[in-house]
Formats: C-alpha cells, sequence, structure tokens
C-alpha cells in the first residue's frame, strides 16, 4: 500500500512538473548553419530570460529535411501535441505552421516577406495567431554602399536560387535599385550548386561586383563563388555576415542569431501571457544591422574600401584577425 | 492523428499512380515528381484566380494526365527510355511549375489580396546608412510607408478552400470521398476491356497486339493516367497544407514506392480491387512510422535525416524478400534484366 501511495505522488510529482513547463514546438524546413542559428538564438533568447530548457520549458525540434511533404507533417503533428507556442523557422515551415494550427500562436522567423507569403496581412499588429520577425535585408543599401565604394560599377550579378522564395524577393528589390541607380543587373541563377557555378564562371568577368542576399544555396556555395569571384577579381558583397565570413568583401546585414535573438524575444512575451494581437510583426532592428569589411581580401583583389566606409565598420578582417569595432 | 490518415489519404493517392506505372505497367515513371508539383502549382494558381477548388483540381488533374502524355510519347515515339523520359519531363516541369506559381512558392491567400512587402528602407523609412550616402534630409521627408495604404484597395472576400483545418473530420470525410471515387473510378476502368488489355500489358507487353492494340498507344495511356492521380495529390495536398511550393514534388517517387510496398505487405500483390486501396493504406501506415520516428526517434539516437537512407532500405529490403520467397520470380526477373539490358536504348 505505503508503495503504490509513493508511486501515487511521484506520478503527481512528475504530471505537476511536465504541466508546468511550457511546451515549445520548433520547425525549420531544413537543416542549415543560418537556421540552426536561428533557433540558437531563441534559446539563448530565452535563457537570458531566466527560462531553462528542460525544467522551465520542454523544446520539439523537427527538421523537414527539405521535404515539404515532411514539413506539413511536423506542423499537423505539432497542432495536436498540446504545445503553448510553435516556431515556424523559414517561409515554408511557417506556412505549414500557420496553416495547421489556428488556436495556438505561431512565431515565423527567417521568413523574408511575411505578408507576400500570407503569414499575414501587413507588419505591425494583426488580428490573427500569427507573428514574428522578417529576416528582410535591406538591399538597397547594400547596393549603394557598394556603389559608394565602386563608383565605376555598372554592372551588378546577383546570385541566387529561384525556387527560394526568399530569394525572389531580394532579387525584385536588386532590381529596382540597380534601375534606380542606372545600372544594369544580371542574374546568375542555379538550382544548386554546380548550376550556381556553371552559371557564375560563365558570366563572373563581365560583371562588376557580384551580389548575394540571403540566399542558402549561395550561402553552402560561398566557398566556390568565392574561389571563382577571386580568379577574375571580382568583389562579393553579402546581405548576410555568414556569407560575407565565407568569403565577400563587404557585407551589411544581420547574422541569423541575432534573428534568432529577436525571435526569442517575442517568444518569451507570448509565453508570458501577452495576446498574440498585441505584438508587432516587424523586421530585424536596425540595432542588429552589421557592416563587415574584409581588408585582406580587399587587399587581394585590389579593391579599395574609402575611409568613411572605414570608419563605419563593425567587423573588420585584417592579417586573418576579425576584429570587432567599438562604436 | 486524424492528421496523419488525412495526410497519408492525399499522399496515397500518388501512390496509386506509383501502382499503376511501377506495378501494372511495369515501367517506372519520374514524371511524378514534377507532375505532383505541377498539381500543386496549377490548383493554388487558379483557387488564387478565384477559381472554384473542385474545378482547380480538376484542371490540375488534366494537366497532370497531360505531362504523363509527353513523358509516354519521349519514350515511345523518340525511343527513349522511359527512365530519362520521365526525368526530362519533371526537369521541364520545375521550371514550368514556377511559371505557373510566378515564383517558388504560392501561399493560398486568407483574403483576396496581393500584397508584398516593397523593400526595408520603404518600410523602416530610414536608410541604415543614409549618413555614408550623404542624403540624410531626403529620407526625412520620405514618411514610412503605411501599411493601411496597400490594403485599401484590396478585395477582402475570402478565398474558398476544399479544406478548413479544423480537425474536426470534415476534411477527413472530404478525403475519404474523393479517395474512394477516384478508386472506384479506377477500378470500373480496369475492368473494361481497355482496362484489362492494360493491366496485361505489364506481364506481357506483347500480348497486347493480338488485341488489336499498339504497345504505344497503352503505355502512353498508362502513363497519363497515372499522372492524373498524382496531379490530383498534389493539387490535394496544396489545399491541405495552405500553400504549393515548387519543391513539394521532391522525393515523392521514393515515397509512393514505399507506400506501395508497405500496402502490399498489408493486403499481398495484385488483387484487383485491394491493389488500388493498398497505396492508400500504405501511406496512412508510412506516414504514421514516419511521425513516430520523428517524434520518438531521437531517443535512439536517429535523426530526421536519416529518414531517407531509412525508405530506401526499406524498399530494397522488401524487393530481396520478395526474390527469396518466390525462387520462379527470381529466374524471371534475370530473363527480364537480361532483355532490358540488350534492348535498352537511351
Amino acid at each position: 500500500m505505503k508503495k503504490h501511495l509513493a508511486i501515487l505522488v511521484l506520478m503527481a510529482i512528475v504530471l505537476t512538473v511536465g504541466l508546468s513547463m511550457y511546451r515549445i514546438g520548433m520547425t525549420a524546413i531544413v537543416e542549415h548553419p543560418a537556421l540552426d542559428a536561428v533557433r540558437q538564438g531563441i534559446l539563448d533568447q530565452l535563457g537570458a530570460y531566466g527560462l531553462r530548457i528542460g525544467e522551465d520549458f520542454e523544446e520539439l525540434y523537427q527538421t523537414a529535411q527539405g521535404d515539404m511533404n515532411t514539413a506539413v507533417l511536423i506542423a499537423k503533428q505539432f497542432s495536436e501535441s498540446n504545445l503553448n507556442l510553435a516556431v515556424g523557422i523559414s517561409t515554408p515551415s511557417a506556412q505549414a505552421c500557420a496553416n495547421a494550427m489556428r488556436d495556438i500562436p505561431v512565431v515565423f522567423s527567417a521568413v523574408t516577406d511575411p505578408v507576400g507569403a500570407s503569414l499575414i496581412e501587413n507588419l505591425g499588429k494583426n488580428n490573427s495567431n500569427v507573428c514574428g520577425i522578417s529576416d528582410m535585408t535591406p538591399v538597397r543599401t547594400q547596393i549603394r554602399l557598394m556603389k559608394l565604394i565602386m563608383p565605376e560599377a555598372q554592372t551588378v550579378g546577383i546570385i541566387y536560387n529561384s525556387s527560394e522564395a526568399n530569394s525572389v524577393s531580394i532579387r525584385n528589390s536588386a532590381k529596382e535599385t540597380c534601375d534606380e541607380l542606372g545600372m544594369d543587373l544580371v542574374e546568375i541563377i542555379g538550382s544548386n550548386t554546380s548550376e550556381m557555378i556553371n552559371a557564375l564562371n560563365a558570366v563572373v568577368s563581365t560583371v562588376d561586383f557580384i551580389y548575394i542576399g540571403t540566399d542558402n544555396t549561395a550561402a553552402s556555395s560561398i566557398a566556390a563563388i568565392s574561389k571563382s569571384a577571386k580568379t577574375v577579381r571580382t568583389p562579393i558583397m553579402a546581405g548576410d555576415i555568414d556569407i560575407a565570413r565565407g568569403g565577400g568583401v563587404v557585407g551589411f546585414g544581420f547574422d541569423y542569431y541575432h534573428a534568432g535573438l529577436e525571435t526569442g524575444e517575442i517568444v518569451y512575451q507570448l509565453l508570458t501571457g501577452v495576446p498574440v494581437s498585441q505584438i508587432e510583426s516587424r523586421l530585424i532592428s536596425a540595432d542588429s544591422l552589421i557592416l563587415y569589411v574584409d581588408l585582406d581580401l580587399a587587399d587581394e583583389i585590389g579593391l579599395e574600401i574609402p575611409e568613411n566606409v572605414m570608419t563605419r565598420a563593425d567587423i573588420i578582417v585584417e592579417n586573418g584577425l576579425e576584429k570587432e569595432m567599438n562604436q | 492523428m486524424i492528421a496523419i490518415i488525412e495526410q497519408g489519404i492525399i499522399i496515397g493517392i500518388t501512390g496509386i499512380g506509383v501502382f499503376l506505372t511501377f506495378r501494372i505497367l511495369d515501367m517506372p515513371d519520374l514524371t511524378v515528381e514534377g507532375s505532383f508539383g505541377l498539381g500543386g502549382a496549377v490548383t493554388v494558381g487558379l483557387i488564387v484566380l478565384g477559381m472554384n477548388p473542385i474545378l482547380a483540381l480538376l484542371i490540375a488533374m488534366i494537366l497532370g494526365g497531360l505531362a504523363g502524355l509527353i513523358t509516354g510519347l519521349i519514350f515511345r515515339k523518340l525511343k527513349v527510355h522511359v527512365l530519362l523520359a520521365g526525368i526530362l519531363v519533371m526537369t521541364m516541369l520545375y521550371s514550368i511549375n514556377i511559371r505557373v506559381m510566378q515564383g517558388p512558392n504560392l501561399p493560398i491567400p486568407i483574403t483576396r489580396m496581393e500584397n508584398q512587402l516593397t523593400n526595408y528602407e520603404d518600410i523602416s523609412g530610414e536608410d541604415p546608412l543614409a549618413d555614408l550616402f550623404g542624403d540624410l534630409e531626403s529620407q526625412d521627408a520620405k514618411p514610412a510607408l503605411s501599411q493601411q495604404a496597400q490594403s485599401e484597395t484590396a478585395d477582402k472576400s475570402p478565398i474558398i478552400n476544399l479544406f478548413d483545418n479544423l480537425r474536426d473530420g470534415s476534411d477527413l470525410f472530404i478525403i475519404i470521398l474523393v479517395a474512394s471515387s477516384i478508386i472506384l473510378l479506377l477500378f470500373v476502368f480496369l475492368k473494361t476491356d481497355l482496362g484489362t488489355v492494360l493491366r496485361g500489358f505489364g506481364s506481357n507487353p506483347e500480348g497486347v497486339e493480338s488485341f488489336g492494340m499498339s504497345r504505344d498507344f497503352i503505355s502512353i495511356l498508362g502513363l497519363s493516367l497515372a499522372n492524373v492521380f498524382v496531379a490530383l495529390s498534389g493539387g490535394m495536398f496544396a489545399l491541405y497544407s495552405g500553400f504549393a511550393d515548387v519543391t513539394m514534388g521532391q522525393g515523392m517517387i521514393i515515397t509512393g514506392l514505399a507506400m506501395v510496398m508497405v500496402g502490399e505487405i498489408i493486403f499481398g500483390r495484385f488483387k484487383p480491387l485491394f491493389g488500388l486501396i493498398a497505396p492508400i493504406i500504405g501511406g496512412v501506415v508510412y506516414q504514421s512510422i514516419l511521425a513516430l520516428v520523428m517524434r520518438y526517434g531521437y531517443k535512439i539516437g536517429f535523426r530526421a535525416s536519416d529518414m531517407k537512407l531509412l525508405t530506401a532500405l526499406f524498399i530494397i529490403s522488401v524487393i530481396a524478400f520478395s526474390l527469396i520467397k518466390n525462387p520462379k520470380k527470381r529466374k524471371a526477373l534475370k530473363g527480364k534484366v537480361k532483355s532490358l539490358c540488350s534492348d535498352s536504348k537511351i
């Protein structure tokens, strides 16, 4: 009898501990350094607020391995898992979550155009269960910055995968900016690394600089892209600091870890009981934007970086060392 | 659980298509990977234009059949190996699907308006490096683009979807209704004279001619028919998941084969009606396994990325087992491989 009582008490304890834990479902379309960094940022932000994983909250994390069928299955599973909220990292994962769950909050991250993806009606507060952070990158600023560094530049080559929704909206912005500045935009498209490199090699000598937004395929191919660009001394401007680190001369944007931190902020607010309708969906804040300059690479390809750009740089790579500049 | 059944049946319809080509016609058809996406792209594309979802699905099915027809024509008329013909059509469909959706991904919008974010600078109302460009003044003059301005002209009438995603069983009812009616139609068709010839084609292609029908006609018909089902499955899947994506067909052929084989393990092979139901049940079982593995697999060190390896190993082991069980077939297969090697033309 005593034994049974002990078991009962034990079960009650386990149950209450289990119930008092928040349950968060996180899903990404694929395992990818940028998307993994978002997840890490979210977890770290929750940690910074004193929420410990396994004690204060339980994280269900699943990636769809690039398979839409799996992405939808994961989202539908989440909808039956008594979650407090779900986080969809990347456009298809967020769409699948938003479609599967109407009664619990869905937070999106690493989605460039949440409006075009039908996740929300507009930025700011929305009367639905979906909110989050857009990873829209300041394309116009990036291209104008490069034009400032290379005033004689006439032709820009943009590398992207036409099957990534994020990259297509970046391409549209880039086209607009190039038209405004009177420059030509050459599209270098590939649906995988080898196609991308072939397309790049065909035109690399005709462009003045290469622009890469936040394209996932380009991010995975950056080593090969930078090698190919270096041989013809063409600089690469990256809209994502992680890509810039992989072979860009200049980078201006954010790293996905910071995107994760800002998403984590929203997740924390939702967990503390703020209703979704009170949370603003927004772009990554300008404070998270980083200007990255690789002087070693600039020297190697003979590109001169103006003094005023250097004074604004947040990260400078010199003599093989990365220095963070405090401003 | 209800979600697994729903999704299993939808994907299982692709299984029927794969069953038709792989099992009945004995022709591995890779068009599936493209026509699944085509079904999704066309269905969502038409719905966005305001079409009724059922009509959109029907058009998607016709276009899926057309894709299969083209594979068949390349295969029979140009004498290209059926595998390559399928890959060619699948590759073409990749570009076509992006054209149809006007981009790689097309969501079913909540309301009938085409909103898109413009760019970072317009939305935030500031250029992050404005001081560098020396145009601070002009930026100040430019107010942040108001979000309301975008939606003022919007038509707020809701888009009609076939599914409500409420987990109240109504979605499941629609899915079962669609699945059972197409199975019934296909079953009736396979009982007709033409259907009988089609069924005999895989095991005895030459026999078709004794019925006065050409082999070209039967194989093209079979490929078209199979892709009608695949496109229907893709279209329903897109409606069900709320969006179409150009990559949604990726890996469907292996998933389809796995579903067919799971179904055969449960029902046995080549029983007319059960043969058609088997892929559907196989789909449900396959999705359940997938869900279980994703939910509990990590406890034994399993990662979601291992799923493709396991699926392929499963298919290989099913084939191996069926050979061990049936020594007669082993010999028959040997002969077939030889003849395939001698008259395959690429």
